[in-house]
């Protein structure tokens, strides 16, 4: 685990540069937590608000890389796309939360998640850094929150001050939905 | 089994262990090397842990040689039979590491007089308990 | 960790081991035949074995019931239960708990908790032990043998004698090096004749280099026959409790003493030892008889004065080297290897000698070929190895065959510049090796991919089982080339399609046992499965002996449910009305019955097997039975695709499935309710736009090349007996692609199959047409009244030529770097 980490940890230096808070910045007017239970989530920003995805799903943070369209796939599939040798579904995170839509830019970043032993890439806006929570700082999704998004939160998070939406990958990737409406049935054997 | 004996013995034993897959490896290596100490399985394909016991014994540089019976069920049928075959002492599946130590113990320090000694005394030439 | 693949992928094969042990005890037992006690030996150890792993990796569930079948075989082998048909029957039902167990070890989600403890209950009533009426049938044999026996063996020594079987001491001197195969060639002689209920083995007291073993073989046969089979010199052969020995010579013809009674008798109370008949031998050339008196007593064997010690040199016993230097496995040079030294260092002086020692047994089954391996050996030299990391050689693979296209690039480069002429041929000359090597090298890797059909057999032999009781059917499964290899990704994706078959087949083909005797036929139907490689693809055939289909039933049918018009009808011959059983919305059976009928239908069995780039076609006949046939590609990680390219988007089309590509003037369009077709020689072709069923928009390309040229490429796609134009903007040419999985999110967009790279770093998609050709017949077939009309099968396979493929334009560069 400890070496994962440490991979990650350069990834997103490489990636992200100073934007990174490492655990050194933590230790400056904050207290270095010496608890081992913290859950770590790498953050980002969508239209303002801070999301945030547990540091375990993360296989690695890209820049954008090309993709290509899937036809019959719902509007948040940007495509496939191909990352050293591995073929993976790409999605438009901004897109899937209904939020809108990505805006490509200088800061538009690639998550490579693992879920159910396959990759994906979701495309974010900007990555912010890794934090830690302790897991009694994780409050269940409340009402207030837009109701069809809430499927997709597992929780909240609070952290210097800020609300961390800490995402579901389990809805946000479930596979019925990266097909077109008309084409969701059941198909192939059971 | 034969991955956990090995680890009591190398781990908790101390001793160099080496290991034969079946019955016939073991007939090929019992007359050249000299062993501290014999661990067999009885239920083995082909050769059995009786007829193996029964050979070790027959071989002269392992009259002596402590030997150990492990058997899957505690059949007391060939628990007698690899007694009196010339095992020094025998485990019944599953044991614990310190039951099996024991069982060295017992092996180890149980002369047989029974057994003729034309070899004369073992060198524990493999291994280094 | 209980759910790690390799545990998983392990224990699943010890369970399917574990199921076959038990198929071919029962087919044993079916056939009247005594079962073959290795096989229940077999079955005990996967068990236990299987107890083992599950322990290791914390699966208690699996451990528990390992545990109690543990205790239900191992009172099976020796006889202490009866091997009977409730006993299998419940056996059976474990294989299904266990992969039960372990599909909710992987995933504690799926379906409930699986509970074994009404089959516990079940299996303590049945190994409730039984009281053993023990007449004793050994008495007459001698108390030195028995008492080195296992209870195990032992009951097969009563088993042996229960059958009236002769039991038979072999004895037999082996060079120690090559005891394994020596023994492995005797044990294959003697196997052919009974038994082999366990060897005993002595030192030979002249030579520590050799062993002597005695084997005790249970057989009908008669001494004679026995020594004849094994037929090697030296050896000695004594039928116990009867005194006859031969001793076996092939220099002379060893006249067999006339056996003096038919069976050994149990009233003998001793063999007696006066009776030794003894040929061409010498009496001292015989180990001494005490020999097998082991218990408790060491007898010092002749030679004892001159043991061996490490530290002094050993005679070598020339005399008896010299008797029996013709027995099994043994070289001239076992007893001249006797004066060397005796340390481990002075020893390796033959190289045979040094590999024999270090190697255990390997280095003996490598130097005698003659010798069989034995399976514990073979099992040590396979690797199990995750799929996803030969996908990862693959994809390096891929990535080397586009640094090496890149090479060519350059080469093409160097040529219009000043590079000398001699290294610009040696860089050629090293690139088309490296081409060579890659082929070869990606050919490896698919290798690897390969596993047998039997994997997925195993399984259906399972289902047949229990379908021909739920159907109260007697069915029996004929398999044969289960040796037959497919990628494993086909093979795993074969298993329910095949089962859908069988099912069919066993539910609405096989008649009932009554039935069937009334028309004449056996009582058991018999479904078969075979397999075998034709070029590069591999046919499966499932064919039953049931009612089979009528045509005109079917065609009837189809009418009935809109399938088919009855104009359409009227052309249609009795091979396409039959394959209207493909069609979705067909079902030959209204009332879905227990077995088979779980809502869908063959059409999609023919989806799955399209998946696969797979075809599938069926022949009957009423009253004989049905045939169904799939033909399957050999591998699906490397294609040949045909490379297009509509509303700006590229696409690989499967070669396989395209029949040919034609130019189609414009005008040649018609229009029948709707839908557009062009007639090819006489035969009508529906055309279905790939820009419009993937709702691409169109670039403008299609649209000027019906103003300007009035001409479309179409690229006619088939599969079984359908066939329709795909129209797109442009072909770009042939290649082999390496198929990339894309995921299980992808995978279920219907007309997808995969995608591929097409050396530019794009990723492209390749089409299924399975999917696509269905999706066009639903809609565009139903309303072409052609589909009668015509051969079915004329015509197919030609690529055509009539366009000039990958015609320039900048894609042209990689087209043809396959290998």
């Amino acid at each position: 685990m400890a070496t994962d980490d440490d991979d990650l940890w350069q990834a997103l230096l490489a990636v992200t540069g100073d934007k990174v808070a490492t655990e050194a910045d933590y230790e400056h007017g904050y207290k270095r937590e010496m608890r081992s239970d913290l859950l770590r989530y790498v953050t980002f920003m969508i239209r303002g608000e801070i999301y945030g995805l547990p540091i375990e799903q993360i296989v690695e943070i890209s820049t954008v890389f090309p993709t290509t369209p899937v036809p019959r796939t719902a509007d948040f599939v940007i495509g496939i796309g191909n990352m050293r040798g591995s073929v993976m579904p790409v999605i438009d995170l901004v897109q899937r939360l209904r939020l809108g839509s990505v805006h490509r830019g200088r800061e538009t970043r690639v998550l490579i998640v693992r879920h159910d032993d396959d990759q994906h890439g979701i495309v974010v806006d900007r990555v912010l850094e890794v934090i830690s929570l302790p897991p009694e700082d994780m409050e269940n999704t409340p009402g207030g929150i837009g109701s069809t998004r809430a499927d997709f939160i597992l929780g909240l998070g609070r952290h210097r001050g800020r609300l961390i939406i800490i995402l579901d990958l389990e809805t946000v990737l479930a596979e019925r939905d990266f097909l077109e409406a008309k084409f969701r049935r059941e198909r192939v054997l059971q | 089994m034969r991955d956990y004996v090995s680890s009591i013995l190398e781990a908790e034993g101390g001793y160099e262990v080496h290991e034969v897959g079946n019955g016939f490896d073991a007939l090929r290596a019992l007359p050249r090397d000299l062993f501290g100490l014999i661990v067999t399985d009885i239920n083995m394909p082909d050769v059995s842990g009786i007829e193996l016991t029964r050979f070790v014994r027959q071989t002269p540089r392992h009259a002596n040689t402590p030997l150990i019976v492990i058997s899957s069920e505690a059949s007391a049928v060939d628990k007698d039979r690899a007694m009196s075959a010339g095992a020094s002492s025998f485990v019944a599946k599953p044991f614990t590491p310190e039951e099996f130590l024991a069982a060295i113990l017992q092996a180890v320090a149980t002369p047989r007089p029974d057994l003729a000694d034309p070899a004369g005394p073992t060198d524990s030439g493999g291994e280094s308990p | 960790m209980s759910d790690s693949p390799e545990f998983v992928s392990e224990a699943q094969e010890i369970i399917e081991t574990f199921s076959r042990q038990l198929l071919e005890i029962e087919g044993q037992i079916k056939d009247g035949d005594d079962y073959d006690p290795d096989l229940l030996n077999g079955s005990f150890r996967s068990v236990h074995t299987l107890k083992g792993l599950s322990s290791l990796s914390g699966v208690n569930e699996i451990v528990d019931l390992s545990h109690e079948l543990e205790t239900t075989l191992d009172a099976l082998r020796l006889g202490k239960l009866p091997l009977n048909h409730a006993a299998l029957d419940l056996m059976f039902e474990s294989v299904e708990l266990f992969q039960q167990l372990l599909a909710s070890a992987v995933d504690p989600s799926v379906g409930h908790a699986v509970d074994v403890r009404p089959f516990l209950a079940r299996l303590a009533v049945l190994s409730k032990p039984r009281e053993q009426v023990d007449d004793n049938p050994l008495s007459w044999l001698d108390d030195s043998i028995l008492s080195v026996l296992t209870e195990y063996e032992e009951h097969r020594l009563r088993e042996n004698v229960r059958l009236n079987r002769r039991i038979f001491r072999v004895h037999a001197s082996f060079d120690l090096m090559a005891i394994d195969v020596g023994i492995e060639a005797l044990k294959g002689k003697l196997k052919t004749h009974g038994e082999v209920i366990t060897y005993l083995p002595s030192a030979d007291g002249s030579s520590d280099d050799r062993i002597e073993l005695d084997i005790l073989v249970g057989s009908k046969q008669s001494l004679e026959i026995v020594a004849e089979g094994i037929g090697e010199d030296g050896v000695i052969v004594e039928a116990l409790g009867t005194g006859e020995r031969i001793v076996i010579s092939k220099t002379r013809a060893s006249a067999p003493e006339p056996e003096p009674e038919p069976e050994p008798a149990p009233e003998l109370e001793r063999r007696p030892r006066a009776k030794v008949h003894v040929e061409m031998v010498d009496e001292d050339e015989f180990p001494p008889d005490d020999g097998l008196a082991g218990a408790g007593m060491l007898v010092p064997p002749p030679s004892a004065s001159t043991l061996p010690f490490p530290d002094e040199p050993a005679p070598s016993s020339a005399s008896s080297g010299a008797g029996r230097s013709a027995g099994a496995g043994a070289g001239p040079a076992g007893s001249g290897r006797d004066g060397g030294g005796r340390d481990g260092g002075g020893r390796d002086g033959g190289g045979r000698d040094g590999g024999g020692r270090d190697g255990g047994g390997q280095a003996g089954g490598e130097v005698h070929d003659d010798g069989e391996q034995v399976s514990l050996k073979s099992l040590s030299q396979t690797v199990r190895v995750d799929l996803r990391r030969l996908d990862h050689l693959m994809n390096l693979v891929g990535e080397l065959a586009l640094v090496h296209a890149n090479l060519a690039a350059t080469v093409d480069r160097m040529q219009r510049s000043d590079t000398p002429v001699e290294q610009l041929r040696e860089f050629q000359d090293q690139l088309r090796v490296m081409n060579r090597r890659l082929g070869l090298l990606q050919q490896g890797i698919l290798e690897v991919r390969m596993v047998p059909l039997g994997q997925v057999f195993d399984k259906l032999a399972r289902v047949v089982r229990n379908l021909s009781r739920e159907s109260s059917k007697d069915v029996r499964l004929a398999i044969s080339g289960a040796e037959t290899e497919l990628d494993k990704l086909i093979v795993e994706e074969l298993s329910d399609p095949l089962m859908h078959m069988i099912r069919n087949a066993i539910d609405h083909g096989i008649e009932k046992p009554a039935e069937r005797v009334a028309v004449g036929k056996p009582r058991a139907g018999r479904v078969s499965l075979s397999a075998y490689q034709k070029g590069n693809r591999v046919v499966i055939e499932m064919t039953d002996d049931g009612q089979g289909m009528d045509w005109r039933w079917i065609r009837d049918k189809a009418i009935d449910k809109g399938v088919l018009t009855r104009e359409e009808a009227r052309d249609i011959n009795a091979s396409q009305a039959i394959n209207l059983i493909f069609t979705p919305g067909f079902s030959t059976r209204e009332a879905a019955t227990e077995v088979s009928g779980r809502g869908f239908g063959m059409d999609v069995v023919k989806t799955n097997i399209s998946r696969l780039s797979g075809m599938i076609d069926v022949a009957s006949e009423p009253g004989r039975g049905s045939r169904f046939r799939i033909t399957l590609p050999v591998t699906l990680a490397i294609i040949q695709a045909l490379v297009i390219e509509t509303a700006g988007q590229t696409f690989c089309i499967p070669l396989n499935s395209v029949l040919e590509s034609i130019m189609v003037q414009t005008d040649e369009i018609q229009t029948i309710e709707g839908h557009e077709v062009v007639s090819v020689r006489g035969r009508t072709l529906p055309l279905v736009h790939l820009s419009r069923v993937f709702d691409l928009e169109p670039d403008g390309r299609e649209a000027d090349r019906r103003m300007f040229y009035d001409r479309l490429y179409v690229v006619v796609v088939g599969l079984a007996q359908h066939r329709v134009g795909l129209v797109v903007d442009e072909l770009l040419g042939q290649q082999d692609v390496v198929i990339k999985p894309i995921g299980k999110a992808l995978r279920q967009v219907p007309g997808i199959a995969g995608a591929t790279e097409l050396g530019d770093n794009r990723t492209v998609l390749l089409l299924d047409v399975g999917t696509l050709v269905g999706e066009a017949v639903g809609g565009v077939e139903a309303a072409v009244a052609g589909i009668g009309s015509g051969g079915a099968s004329e015509g197919i396979g030609v690529f055509s030529s009539s366009v000039s493929v990958g015609r320039g334009k900048e894609h042209g560069g990689w087209g043809d770097h396959g290998y």
